[in-house]
């Protein structure tokens, strides 16, 4: 199972290699190799999913022994590891990138003609780099996956992206660079003081071993020396933070969203808000408030305040929009801000709810982006104020468009609410003020969302001039079969695929549950009561202060 | 039985069946679409009627885990005690009456089969709701019932009134789930073991150990949840404009189900509510001033909808009153009280709708009562029919409407006697006379929608009509002419028979609902057999709540005062409507500012639009703005820095002349070789 797993992530790699060594590859044959890598790695990860031990606490799927160390020896001194493996937080992540693909795909599918073997290979390239990062096991894959993750993205946006590509392209690239060189300062020194003061001096870079050895070790020397700002968690929380929130993104780091979002294709921008932010909680959960969750717990005034502000602003923000892409780009913002408000209840019930309501962003906001593909693939054009009353002209867009709609708005029995619920439950039962500021998200996502779909979905049809036929009289019987294509197969495909997520997701969560609770409840268990268990810990590592650190 | 009642599931079952197969099978079925629908809620009626004998307090079962999250924990469970027997039996039966007239009405409409998938699915959530046993579960329906009124209200989807119809409906509603939402966090907080089910959440023992703090919370955000639900003020503004979806749905949401649900919630809460006395008083006055409210802009609207749907929220204001007047021992016959008069509404009021569906029917989609009139020689049945639904709400005896008026305005006299402080007693005093105002202006409203509508010489509507022309300029701006067929019923060939009596698939329904509006209060009053309160006494912490010790006397001077005032309202409206006469222009212009204050609905709705959609409009933009500026400087700046690095730090050395390099190779060299004497 753990060599099916490293196929599993390095196949859409290999296909996309294939494609980019036949450049000048016609657009149906490299389509179809894509589609048929794609598939292949969905079937994979579904195996892998069937495979998928519930109640298992440590990663599966890897090489090794079950304690570690796990993966093969990369480098022997320092011990960096190619390491790979699956626990409850990453695999419905990574089940949710190997889903996400197919409508990816399936959105390039008519709309690219340029150059359609780079693309595919760029989209599949992506995909393995995402794969990668949630099956890593050691920092040093961890971000080099990470990281790489930033040049596919980066050649998508500025080679068939909008007029604007090449600046969005460049400050999507800079920005997130520039956050993720703080979080991996902040991930090598947790690796050293994990080196320095463990019990056992080993130098590893293995996650699953330095977050174990990270909670064994007694901070409250630490603490009590410097504390509030200056104590070395808070610290390394920060640098870690700095990279993850640009990621998520949070407000005010959110700054190069709608830019990348509104000149990359729409392939580009379903992986981006589908999966590309999701790096950034993914990170926070796995490093912030995995490895150190007393500055966690120190800094969860401000991040929930952030959050907070990211709901209500990005929604606000959202409502003020009069193009469809940055309607949908902003209300990533506000529906991330749940994730991290989440998170950041600091108990199992929050995190629970943070996990799935990634799931639930990347299906809902895919969905979301892949229909406005469709709309711009007819109309040319994103403005609301162009279009309106599409529900005669293309009939299942409507049906997509709304049922995502109810779905991203957290309508109970579809999958959004199965995440915002147990958010704002969790976050209550932590404090009650920033659960009842949340739940105002919850109407201003309605509004904004509601808004859009008055304007696009209901109405008298309106089409801009050129598309269609206007709406003369006695041209209605001609406009019927005029020249706007009708919601085609694919678009069928992607969309009815991610349709079926959003309902079922909705109604039947518990199988999702039952794999993700184990390990959320550890990272819960590790904030939520680490100042009652000091006798576990005390007296393993003489306490020291953080200046102490310096040589 | 005890079969029936592990298979109680099935009530929701089989309309969400017929919907899916409605909605899957819709290409084909075409014209038959209604069939799966109805068959589903018939089927679904009987299992209810089969519940009504088995069910009892206790009887509770799982049907699977639904979520399962940290310490939240929501199983999909039913309950079937007294309270939800009676509302499933009820909402069935209307629900099922309303889809075949439905069947008629909607005739020749493009989105047939898409209509009755959202009535399944309606009545779907609508089961749900009621079945469930506890308050998410309970929130999920409650949401899920917005979301297929928002399909509903904007089913003419092209009509741009009907659109925003939908989108105010579920908004308004969002803004109240929000704060059941908060409810449910408090309770699952507060609650025993985190246990969210009514076994737990309504018992003594945990209701006996939750800070006196939280439960005064949590029954007001439960009662905030129920106004916008259920048309209370604040929160009233979306139902008046749901009559934009077909006439059938409005039938559907007055009547049957949506609004029924804020009192359902209430109701089944009231052993949770009776430890917040003062949140009962609320309750009543809130119910009070909404009865009032909706009652006194009924009286001059134009459109016969709009009439009855202001009469709607006035009834259901009726309801409150009723179960606000629940305080000490009165609460059991108070709570009995609002859910009798919720089931025989349901019954006439779902009548005048259709009856009005009728009437749009035969009109060619027109509603505005100034463009037809004296109608009751070409639509006997509906006039007949219509006029038992207008004397059951007007409660007049022995119809249904007055049964359970009286039980509300008993209630309220009690509550008056027993409330325990003299406020409070002058409090429920007031909310009682007012209530039997109420009681009057509704009879007045009703009586002058029927009389305008039935009365009079024969009129037809003709697109001559000034009102035609208003409407037709306000449409063209707008609206397009093509899909203008489809915003009404009567499209394509109904035009040509304008004026006859509905089919008699619409007509049968209004004769069952007819006789019921009759008849189930006479069945079912504590008055009569008192079937209606010893079924509901096999509720869920109903025995805790008060009631009374001794033989409590009927105070024969209510029910007198009751139909006084309707008797009243009626003639009174005869007098001035059965002809026409001049009176009602003149009285109208003698009140000129009360006529104008009622006719513009008290300019509830543009308070709405200033205070409220306005401001967040314009922060929205601000928000923008500042985020434009930071997007465009903030991160170009972030993109510069870098650059600005290059260009004047790093590219003027690499300037190409070797002896620089050189130069500069040496120093480091030296520089280095000092570090390391130094570090020796």
């Amino acid at each position: 199972m753990a060599t099916l797993l490293v196929i599993t992530t390095f196949l859409p790699l290999l296909g996309g290699l294939v494609l980019f060594l036949a450049p000048g590859l016609d657009m149906k044959s490299a389509r179809w190799i894509a589609l048929a890598t794609v598939l292949a790695t969905l079937a994979f990860s579904l195996v892998l999913v069937a495979n998928f031990q519930p109640g298992v606490v440590t990663p599966q799927f890897a090489y090794g022994p079950a304690e570690g160390p796990y993966g093969l020896r990369w480098m022997v001194r320092p011990d960096i590891r190619f390491a790979t493996g699956l626990d409850g937080l990453s695999i419905w992540l990574y089940v949710l990138t190997t889903m996400l693909m197919v409508p990816t795909i399936f959105a390039s599918w008519e709309s690219i003609t340029d150059r359609p073997a780079m693309h595919y290979a760029f989209l599949l390239a992506e995909e393995t780099a995402l794969l990668g990062v949630f099956a890593s096991l050691d920092v040093v894959l961890f971000y080099t996956f990470f990281e790489f993750s930033l040049i596919p993205m980066f050649f998508l946006i500025g080679l068939w992206g909008g007029p604007e590509r090449r600046q969005a392209s460049l400050t999507f690239f800079l920005y997130t660079l520039a956050g993720s060189l703080l979080t991996l300062i902040g991930a090598i020194s947790l690796v050293v003081i994990h080196y320095q003061y463990s019990a056992t001096h080993v130098l590893t870079f293995s996650i699953p071993e330095l977050t174990r050895g990270l909670a064994a070790l007694d901070w409250s020397g630490w603490q009590e020396t410097a504390d509030g700002w200056r104590s070395p968690q808070v610290l390394i929380f920060l640098l870690l933070f700095a990279g993850f929130s640009i990621k998520v993104p949070m407000f005010p780091f959110h700054t190069w969203l709608p830019l990348a979002h509104v000149e990359a294709p729409t392939a580009g921008s379903i992986l981006l808000a589908g999966v590309l932010l999701k790096l950034g909680g993914y990170g926070l959960l796995r490093f912030n408030l995995g490895m150190t969750p007393l500055g966690a717990k120190f800094v969860m005034p401000l991040i929930a305040t952030l959050a907070i502000i990211s709901i209500i602003y990005g929604a606000l923000v959202s409502l003020a929009q009069t193009d469809i892409k940055r309607l949908v780009a902003f209300s990533s913002v506000s529906h991330m801000g749940f994730v991290v408000l989440g998170m950041f209840a600091l108990n199992a019930t929050g995190m629970d709810g943070a996990v799935i309501q990634m799931v639930n962003h990347g299906v809902t906001t895919g969905a979301l982006f892949a229909c406005v593909g469709v709309i711009y693939e007819r109309y040319h054009t994103r403005e609301m104020a162009e279009i309106s009353g599409l529900w005669d002209r293309l009939p299942l867009l409507a049906f997509f468009l709304i049922l995502t709609s109810l779905g991203s708005a957290a309508v109970p029995g579809l999958n959004g609410f199965v995440g915002e619920f147990p958010i704002l439950a969790g976050m209550f039962q932590t404090n009650q003020k920033y659960a009842i500021l949340g739940a105002t998200g919850m109407i201003l996502g309605a509004y904004y969302l509601f808004w859009m779909l008055q304007c696009v979905i209901f109405g008298p049809l309106r089409e801009p001039h050129g598309q269609g036929h206007g709406h003369d009289q006695g041209a209605e019987a001609a406009s019927i079969h005029g020249p706007v294509r009708p919601v085609g197969w694919h678009e069928i495909s992607g969309l009815g695929l991610l349709m079926a997520l959003v309902v079922l997701i909705g109604v039947y969560p518990g199988p999702i549950f039952e794999r993700l609770r184990p390990s959320v409840k550890i990272i819960a268990d590790r904030v939520a009561p680490a100042e009652v268990a000091p006798e576990q810990t005390a007296g393993r590592t003489p306490p020291r202060t953080v200046a102490n650190l310096a040589p | 039985m005890s079969g029936l009642i592990h298979s109680a599931w099935l009530i929701p079952f089989f309309p969400l069946l017929g919907a899916l197969v409605a909605a899957a099978g819709g290409r084909w079925l075409k014209e038959l679409s209604h069939i799966p629908v109805i068959l589903g809620i018939g089927a679904a009626f009987v299992v209810a009627l089969g519940l009504l004998t088995p069910a009892g307090p206790e009887t509770t079962t799982v049907v699977y885990d639904w979520l399962n999250v940290g310490r939240l924990h929501v199983p999909v469970e039913v309950r079937i005690d007294g309270l939800t027997t009676m509302m499933l039996a009820m909402v069935t039966l209307v629900s099922m009456l309303v889809a075949i007239f439905a069947a008629g009405y909607m005739a020749g409409d493009p989105g047939y089969a898409r209509f009755f998938a959202c009535i399944g699915l309606f009545v779907f959530s609508m089961t749900g709701l009621v079945l469930s046993n506890n308050y998410v579960l309970t929130y999920l329906f409650w949401e899920g019932v917005g979301t297929c009124s928002y399909l509903l209200i904007g089913f003419w989807h092209a009509k741009p009134s009907a659109a925003d119809a939908a989108k105010k409906a579920f908004l308004v509603n969002r803004v109240g789930d929000c704060g059941f939402a908060i409810a449910c966090f408090l309770i699952w907080k507060y609650s025993l073991n985190h246990d969210l089910s009514y076994t737990v959440a309504l018992s003594k023992a945990n209701l006996d150990q939750m800070p006196q703090g939280v439960l005064l919370a949590i029954a007001l955000l439960i009662f905030w949840g129920a106004t916008a639900k259920s048309a209370q003020v604040p929160l009233y503004v979306w139902l008046p404009d749901a009559m934009e979806g077909p006439t059938p749905v409005s039938a559907l949401i007055h009547a049957a189900t949506m609004v029924t649900a804020g009192v359902y919630l209430v109701a089944r809460s009231a052993p949770l509510i009776s430890y917040a006395p003062g949140v009962l008083v609320v309750v009543a006055a809130t119910g009070c001033l909404t009865a009032l409210l909706s009652a006194s802009i009924a009286l001059t609207q134009n459109d016969l909808k709009r009439v009855l749907a202001y009469s709607t929220i006035s009834q259901l204001g009726y309801m409150f009153m009723g179960l606000g007047a629940g305080i000490g021992e009165v609460a059991q016959v108070a709570v009995v009280a609002a859910m009798f008069h919720l089931f025989t509404h349901a019954f006439f009021k779902a009548l005048l709708f259709l009856g009005s569906g009728s009437v749009m029917h035969a009109t060619g989609g027109v509603i505005d009562m100034r463009r037809f009139r004296g109608l009751r020689h070409r639509l006997p049945i509906t006039h007949w029919t219509f006029a038992i639904g207008a004397l059951a709400l007007s409660g007049i005896p022995p119809l249904a409407g007055f049964f359970s008026k009286d039980d509300i305005l008993a209630a309220l006299k009690s509550a008056s006697h027993a409330a325990g402080s003299r406020s409070w007693e002058a409090a429920y005093a007031t909310i009682y006379w007012v209530a039997v105002l109420t009681a009057f202006m509704t009879a007045f409203y009703t009586g002058r929608a029927y009389f305008l509508t039935f009365w009079g010489p024969e009129k037809l509507p003709s697109p001559d009509d000034p009102e035609a022309q208003e409407e037709d300029q306000a449409h063209l701006s707008h609206s397009d002419p093509g899909h203008g067929a489809a915003s009404g019923p009567g499209h394509g060939g109904h035009d040509v028979h304008l004026g006859h009596e509905s089919p008699p698939i619409m007509t049968i329904p209004l004769i069952l609902l007819a006789v019921g509006a009759i008849v189930v209060g006479l069945i079912f009053s504590p008055m009569t057999t008192g079937w209606f309160d010893h079924h509901l006494e096999k509720t869920f912490g109903f025995e805790r709540l008060g009631h009374f010790t001794h033989g409590h006397a009927h105070d024969w001077s209510i029910p007198i005062v009751g139909t006084l005032a309707g008797v009243l309202g009626l003639v009174l409206s005869g007098f001035m409507y059965a002809n026409p006469s001049p009176i009602p222009a003149r009285l109208a212009h003698r009140l000129r500012p009360l006529y104008q204050a009622s006719y513009n609905k008290f300019w509830v709705d543009e308070f709405y639009v200033y205070t409220v959609i306005n401001p967040l409009r314009g922060l929205a933009r601000f928000f923008y703005l500042l985020d434009d500026l930071l997007v465009h400087n903030l991160v170009k700046a972030t993109a510069w820095v870098p650059r600005l690095f290059g260009q004047e730090l790093l590219a003027p050395l690499q300037n190409g002349l070797l002896q620089y390099y050189a130069a500069v190779t040496a120093l480091g060299v030296a520089g280095l070789l000092w570090i390391l004497l130094l570090m020796k």
